[in-house]
């Protein structure tokens, strides 16, 4: 991935899911190189996400909107992540504006349905280079769904 | 003109999002009609709290301010709990 602009977060997971930060324009052909095949863009911004999906696709990769209202997520937007980031099958990058929304819901996604222990989920963002606060942002959040959620069983 | 409040949230140094989160806990804990003054660096919260007062059913977005502290850009929101 070294010839993707300079400044654009990314945060590799594991080999097919890559968390990252807006791209800007010019990236899309160096990660369709990359070996990306899928885009999904939680930022809530209809304009801005047209705009994306055209220079997205003009670079022959798929290309999914997907704004989730972060402030408040219910058990019903995670049932939607989770589907929609499991109805693909390439390598995905998973965007926001600064890799923190996409990091909470994949958080919480893999605490409710992979049914992984909260530390080790924080372990594994921490070493895909997340800070203490981001991680602190993550852990807030979390225990906020949860509070209105119901505890995972 | 100061736009009147009755409580501020400092979320300064917040990344999203957390000044959203923190925001919609400190909205219900007013009354309602009363209105909280957010006080955020995160330059993305300009956006980030529009988005939020178009889909959200009781808070109202009064109006947005720039300042600065200690050479730090400050972006401040006033919300109003409506319902």
């Amino acid at each position: 991935m070294a010839a993707l602009t300079r400044g654009l977060l990314l945060h590799q997971m594991h080999e097919r899911l890559t968390l990252a930060g807006q791209p800007q324009p010019e990236d899309w052909p160096h990660l369709a190189a990359a070996g990306f095949q899928v885009v999904i863009n939680m930022r809530s911004d209809h304009k801005r996400a047209a705009h994306e999906q055209a220079n997205a696709t003009a670079a022959g990769l798929e290309y999914l909107h997907l704004p989730l209202p972060a402030y408040e997520l219910e058990p019903e937007h995670l049932a939607l992540f989770h589907a929609k980031l499991n109805s693909y099958g390439g390598n995905i990058l998973l965007h926001c504006r600064s890799a923190t929304r996409v990091a909470l819901l994949w958080m919480l996604d893999q605490i409710v349905y992979g049914r992984r222990n909260q530390a080790e989920v924080e372990a594994e963002l921490r070493a895909a280079g997340y800070d203490n606060d981001s991680l602190a942002t993550f852990s807030f959040c979390t225990e906020d769904y949860f509070e209105r959620a119901g505890a995972p069983a | 003109m100061d736009t009147a409040y009755d409580q501020t949230l400092d979320v300064k140094g917040a990344k999203c999002p957390l000044p959203l989160v923190k925001s919609r806990k400190a909205i219900g804990e007013l009354a309602v009609g009363q209105v909280l003054r957010v006080v955020a660096t995160d330059r993305g919260s300009v956006a980030d709290f529009q988005g939020w007062a178009k889909t959200a059913k009781n808070v109202e977005l009064i109006s947005q301010e720039t300042g600065q502290e200690a050479g730090q850009d400050l972006y401040i929101h006033y919300l109003r709990r409506t319902s």
